[in-house]
């Protein structure tokens, strides 16, 4: 190393350490007191996916009240690890989001088996949590969990290529294939299917046992914990693996299912090579980013799966924010959960998330997306993804790998049922 | 017999691999060190082009040319992930990770290399445990400990994990470099009233000049590039890398391709602008560092 590089070295060292003591003060906690103008005053900390709409609400709720908020904004998988670390360290922030029923280790039912979230009972926009919601939320009768926004399942299609084919959306099964066989005969691919992400396996499975298990078996789930019925003595559960199946089989999907990505398969639809992708209506802003002519050039519909339209259900989940139990300003954290309530402003972060409000009396959401939803909201023809409602998130893995290996041909569909029954019985509580 | 095996062989191997270099092999082995250029330049070729397309260009082709110079994805990665300030934590926290390194290292090696050899050995067997034990054991504790201690969200808790965790290789390459070294040096300047702290700093120190470039720069790159530890200790906080920040870029069920690789040409410049100036010490470092 020559002279140059140690003299280098010597004054990178010094200019490194001055520069880390004079930013460590910087980022250090401010000791000013915190301002309080209303009744809540001091810091709260909030970790969530995304700024998106969440970011005005907390700043006008700092307006509000003086409260400061300190924020951690970060994708859903590395937040739930960095959650997971801190609520077993006991430094969870005082808000934080969390998933539905008991999927994850930081779903909110998970969380509330081991007390490290607050009951939320008390609270006045309890009374505006849809019913369908309860199986998500309610842990031995109190409700443990704020809903955001929810999202649905649905088939996402490029009208362009829909015109294209001279078709309109499928209402029943046999519509379905019909579309099919005219997108095919236009040389597209009329489903995109992008099973090498494991997760996108889920999406199409849920889309159909929303009608075929929950829809046409509504006791299937209770009979299941009590241990009276089995995935593979469900005919709705069968009938969901063979559809898939059929659709992959008889030419209706993407080729290669397990050689495409979830990505490339909505790219498929966004460039016109593919019609139909079925995805959580959460992704719908980045299909839309895909797709020429963008949310003009997109339709929805909801994914039949027999042959009575007023029949289909559809997924619709809620996502959630919870208050950690070991909150010092919990009412402040309250506070805040009810200044996301009122109407207007959970009706602008669903907007802002490209979502469907999941409070009852929200202000409605006049877009595309809200639209296509509503009439299954009014006739209470929605369900949670099916991962949701189990005990735990083995099944939803059972469920990814076997799907993928009945594709394959390495499995068949008594064997994938039978995989969900052995992942079940190992989580059921 | 056993002459013949052995010498026809040779014979005949020898021209065999001079008409491999001159005759139809050169070309053969160029035509291959031109695929193997490819390979290597395609995921650069990939992250350059898609950092210049709009989502729909990306759905269109990935691999082709971008049609125009689409800048939003710049511009929006650097100001959706706070870029600018993520490159100044990294760079922080990356030189002052190092100079650590180096200082701590550099004397912990000068102690064991130079110190009796009963006493060295166990103490450097004890470091090479750290190069031993995977990391990922320690990950819960040490987060532990980071959060009891109120490190969390700051940078000392990256900065001592990873002065911590490269110390184990770099005793191992300054020892191993000083073991080879003569100590004459050191000796004559000891003789001429030099105390140990005096002659490490003015005489060895500076002859250690190639495994410290060696020891710059394989730690500087594992810290720039590292993910999970700033991700679990800085993560959502303004302190957080360029890696962590990239990573915002990646959602739940969909990418945006375009921000993720424009965030990785900006996350990649600081690296290639020092290397273009410095190459001549780092590719010296390369060489010279391990040999003594």
């Amino acid at each position: 190393m020559s002279q140059f590089m140690s003299s280098r070295l010597t004054r990178l060292a010094g200019v490194s350490l001055v520069a880390a003591l004079a930013l460590t003060g910087c980022s250090a906690p401010s000791e000013e007191a915190p301002k309080s103008t209303g009744e809540v005053s001091g810091e709260l900390s909030i970790a969530t996916t995304s700024d998106i709409g969440i970011g005005a609400l907390i700043e006008s709720f700092e307006k509000e009240t003086g409260v400061d908020f300190e924020t951690t904004f970060a994708e859903a998988g590395a937040l739930n690890e960095q959650l997971s670390l801190q609520i077993n360290g006991g430094t969870a922030p005082d808000i934080f989001r969390s998933a539905p029923g008991w999927a994850a280790p930081s779903s909110v039912l998970n969380l509330a088996d081991i007390g490290a979230v607050r009951d939320l009972s008390g609270e006045d926009w309890t009374a505006n949590v849809p019913k369908a919601f309860e199986s998500l939320q309610v842990y031995e009768g109190g409700t443990y969990a704020y809903p955001t926004f929810g999202q649905a399942i649905l088939a996402f299609y490029n009208i362009s290529v829909f015109e294209e084919a001279g078709v309109t959306p499928p209402t029943t099964w046999d519509e379905l294939i019909e579309v099919s066989d005219k997108l095919k005969a236009a040389g597209k691919v009329p489903i995109s299917l992008g099973f090498a992400d494991n997760y996108v396996t889920q999406f199409i499975t849920y889309a159909l046992s929303a009608t075929l298990v929950n829809g046409a078996e509504p006791d299937f789930y209770e009979e299941l914990n009590a241990g009276k019925t089995t995935f593979a003595e469900s005919d709705g559960w069968r009938e969901t693996f063979e559809k898939i199946v059929s659709l992959i089989e008889d030419g209706y999907t993407t080729a290669d299912p397990l050689g495409t990505p979830g990505d490339p398969a909505m790219q498929a639809v966004g460039n016109g090579d593919a019609a139909i992708v079925i995805m959580p209506s959460g992704a719908s802003p980045n299909l839309a980013k895909m797709t020429k002519g963008g949310w003009d050039n997109l339709g929805i519909f909801a994914f039949p799966a027999t042959n009575s339209a007023d029949d289909t259900f559809i997924p619709f989940s809620p996502d959630f924010l919870v208050v950690s139990s070991k909150t010092e300003n919990p009412d402040a954290a309250l506070a805040f959960l009810d200044h996301i309530s009122q109407p207007d402003n959970a009706a602008a972060f669903a907007e802002a998330q490209g979502a469907i409000p999941a409070l009852t009396n929200a202000t409605p959401v006049d877009n595309q997306l809200n639209t296509a939803i509503q009439v299954y909201l009014d006739e209470e023809r929605t369900t949670p993804f099916a991962n949701h409602t189990w005990p735990g998130g083995e099944v939803a893995a059972a469920l990814m790998a076997g799907l993928q290996q009945v594709v394959q041909g390495d499995k068949d569909i008594d064997g994938l049922l039978a995989d969900l029954d052995t992942a079940y019985a190992g989580v059921k509580r | 017999m056993s002459t013949m095996t052995l010498t026809v062989p040779k014979s005949e191997a020898a021209p065999r691999r001079r008409r491999m270099r001159q005759g139809y092999g050169r070309p053969l082995l160029e035509v291959v060190m031109v695929l193997v250029t490819v390979a290597y330049l395609f995921p650069l070729y990939i992250m350059l082009t898609m950092s210049f397309k709009a989502p729909v260009e990306i759905a269109e082709s990935s691999v082709a040319l971008p049609k125009g110079l689409f800048l939003d994805n710049y511009a929006t990665a650097w100001s959706q992930a706070n870029l600018g300030r993520a490159l100044l934590n990294s760079a922080l926290i990356t030189s002052v990770s190092i100079t650590l390194v180096v200082i701590i290292g550099a004397m912990a090696g000068y102690a064991i290399a130079r110190g009796s050899r009963r006493t060295s050995t166990p103490k450097l067997m004890l470091f090479m445990l750290g190069l031993m034990i995977p990391g990922q054991l320690g990950m819960v504790p040490l987060y532990n400990l980071m959060r009891d201690v109120g490190l969390l969200q700051s940078y000392w808790s990256l900065i001592i994990f990873y002065a911590g965790s490269m110390m184990p290789m770099t005793v191992f390459l300054y020892t191993g470099f000083l073991r080879a070294q003569s100590s004459t040096y050191e000796e004559a300047a000891r003789i001429d009233g030099a105390g140990w702290w005096r002659s490490f700093w003015h005489v060895v120190f500076p002859l250690l000049r190639p495994v410290t470039g060696t020891v710059i720069i394989v730690n500087a790159i594992n810290i720039w590039n590292d993910f999970l530890t700033p991700l679990l200790y800085v993560s959502g906080s303004v302190n957080r890398t360029l890696p962590v920040a990239v990573f915002s870029f990646q959602g739940e069920f969909a990418s945006e391709w375009g921000l993720i690789f424009a965030g990785m040409v900006i996350a990649a410049m600081p690296v290639l602008i020092v290397y273009f100036f410095l190459q001549r010490h780092i590719i010296h470092g390369f060489a010279g560092g391990l040999k003594g």
